[in-house]
């Protein structure tokens, strides 16, 4: 019986093994909660990308990409790193798709993959930017991104300076800065110290966990004085002591506490919860499209739909970002209660696209004019001939006058019509055109207020060539 | 397809003459990182062209030269040297190197030294 038991425990741990095993396989673009769920189990990527060349000669790049390399290989030998390399990797689909360098497979035994300088080297061709990395985390998958630059110290080809940087893909900012002069006599061991001195940071025996019971989502949130721009419940930090901060736009000074990361240890942090009295505003930010970043006072709150409580009421200046799309300036006054924004971003379009718009418009416009001016015109001829012939039929009794002035009075009263319709059609679509659609409404539940003049400087433009 | 052996007790610069020589086409058969280890591999490898760091361990780039000359009168030997090193790139002329470069390396001047060093 016991055996039996036994037996399904262990094709029950057999299965779960590799449905996990085949769900990593299958995923190309891993999402923040699966990339936490490879760092609790020890699984991290870090690729090294060509370093940038300072000095002022073109022929000196190779020296970058020889950084690269050799620091690469500098960190596979490192043994407390347990390096697994990508020989664990699903070969064919790692042929197949050269772009997706994650950590996965059925076989991946532990820790730190360092991905294979050459395959990052086509990458980084695609997304040359040490600069921003970020920008080149989008076409390469990895946790860590290691970068930097070079150049020769005060003009002398005998001493290299060599500044370097490690990006946190998961939490979007750099987690390391330094810099050094390597001789030229001692460059393998200059490499060889910024290896040393990164593994720290990669060496799962020396970082424990944080999980953060707060709930961050309306609130920025610092370790170690760096803005954490993805709010998750765990980070990994290297041991040690660290200063976690925890801030609202109506308190800048913050909550503030130093927490000391235990090895392998998942370390708790709460903050009391700020309390929200009656007389504060909350503003409530929709946009249309949405996910667009909302900054109160130049502070980032978050993205929208986004609610931030407990503000104190009064003048606000607020902006609202989305890449492509013109940025929603306004300077608000907060009421207590609820504050409520719908903003329509607009799209950038082409220069082009707006005079095409303003085309168009300014002929609506000309056929509006032209159309009121035909139906009085042809109004005034129908009444003035009415009346004339009206006299006529008085007092002349003139046949052939009647007839005319019956001709022309049909003339002026279809052309009169055709003004009429003209210009009620022309006089609807030219309000259709200036109607509220994309015209960006604030209120709050004290004020309705509609303000035209308080839109971004490209919907001006927009307005401009639109009459 | 040319074969060279490289010689420099700095693997850095090792990998940066690889980089650029791989690329123009040559087969690099053999490293070395003194100048004892150089001439064991000269011997044993017999390589087109050899590139030699002129301050190495052991024995120095101009005693390997030396040494490998007297193997091979024939041998092609290119030394490399840090600037205002000029003394020592003369005297290594005079023993039979074939031409010289100074570090760090402009690739075109690397390149163009091996096709001089081949003729």
């Amino acid at each position: 019986m016991f055996l039996k038991k036994a037996q399904y425990l262990f094709v029950f741990i057999f299965l779960s093994h590799n449905l996990f095993a085949f769900s990593l396989g299958n995923n190309e673009a891993l999402s923040n909660i699966k990339k936490i769920e490879l760092l609790d189990k020890g699984y991290r990527t870090i690729a090294v990308i060509p370093f940038q060349n300072l000095t002022t000669k073109d022929e000196y790049s190779y020296i970058g990409r020889t950084i690269q390399k050799f620091l690469s290989n500098d960190l596979k030998a490192i043994k407390k790193l347990t390096i697994t390399t990508q020989d664990y990797l699903i070969p064919n689909e790692f042929q197949t798709n050269r772009s997706l360098l994650y950590a996965y497979g059925t076989n991946f035994i532990r820790d730190v993959v360092i991905l294979d300088a050459d395959m990052i080297y086509d990458s980084y061709i695609r997304s040359p930017d040490p600069e921003d990395p970020e920008h080149f985390a989008k076409d390469i998958k990895t946790d860590y991104i290691i970068s930097g630059k070079y150049s020769f110290n005060s003009g002398s080809v005998h001493e290299l300076s060599v500044s370097y940087t490690v990006y946190n893909t998961i939490q979007r900012n750099f987690i390391h800065k330094n810099s050094i002069k390597i001789h030229e006599k001692d460059l393998d061991q200059g490499i060889k110290k910024i290896s040393t001195d990164l593994v720290q940071y990669f060496n799962p025996s020396e970082t424990g966990y944080l999980k953060m019971v707060t709930d961050l989502s309306n609130y920025e949130f610092y370790i170690d004085s760096k803005l954490i721009h993805d709010k998750m419940n765990y980070y990994q930090l290297s041991t040690g002591t660290h200063e976690i901060k925890f801030q609202s736009v109506d308190h800048p000074s913050g909550q503030q506490t130093n927490i000391t990361i235990v090895k392998d240890r998942t370390n708790r942090v709460e903050f009391s919860r700020i309390n929200f009295t009656k007389n504060k505003a909350v503003l409530k930010v929709s946009s249309e499209p949405t996910d667009a970043t909302v900054f109160l006072n130049v502070r980032s709150l978050g993205k929208t739909p986004l609610v931030f409580t407990n503000l104190e009421p009064g003048n606000y200046r607020l902006q609202i970002f989305k890449t492509n799309h013109n940025t929603y300036y306004k300077n608000i006054n907060l009421f207590t209660g609820t504050n409520h924004f719908r903003v329509n971003l607009e799209k950038i379009r082409s220069k082009e696209y707006y005079e095409k718009r303003h085309k168009r418009n300014k002929l609506i416009m000309y056929t509006t004019l032209a159309s009121g001016t035909l139906f009085l015109t042809s109004t005034y001829l129908f009444y003035i001939n009415g009346t004339i012939e009206y006299d006529r039929y008085d007092n002349t009794y003139d046949r052939n006058h009647l007839d005319k002035g019956n001709i022309f009075m049909t003339v002026s009263f279809i052309s009169a019509l055709a003004g009429l319709g003209s210009y009620t059609l022309s006089l609807i679509y030219f309000f259709k055109v200036i109607n509220y659609d994309d015209v960006n409404i604030g209120y709050n539940d004290k004020k309705l207020k509609f303000n035209l003049a308080e839109r971004s400087d490209n919907h001006y433009l927009y307005m401009q060539y639109r009459f | 397809m040319a074969t060279i052996l490289l010689a420099d007790d700095l693997a850095f610069i090792k990998m940066v003459q690889k980089e650029i020589l791989q690329k123009e086409g040559y087969d690099i058969i053999g490293e070395a990182a003194d100048g004892l280890e150089v001439i064991e591999k000269y011997k044993k490898l017999r390589p087109d062209v050899v590139i030699m760091d002129i301050t190495m361990p052991k024995m120095d780039g101009l005693n390997a030269l030396k040494a490998i000359r007297q193997l091979d009168p024939d041998a092609r030997v290119i030394v490399c040297s840090a600037l205002g090193q000029q003394q020592l790139i003369i005297e290594a002329i005079k023993i039979g190197a074939k031409d010289f470069i100074v570090k760090p390396f402009d690739p075109p001047r690397l390149a163009t030294a091996i096709q001089k060093a081949l003729k």
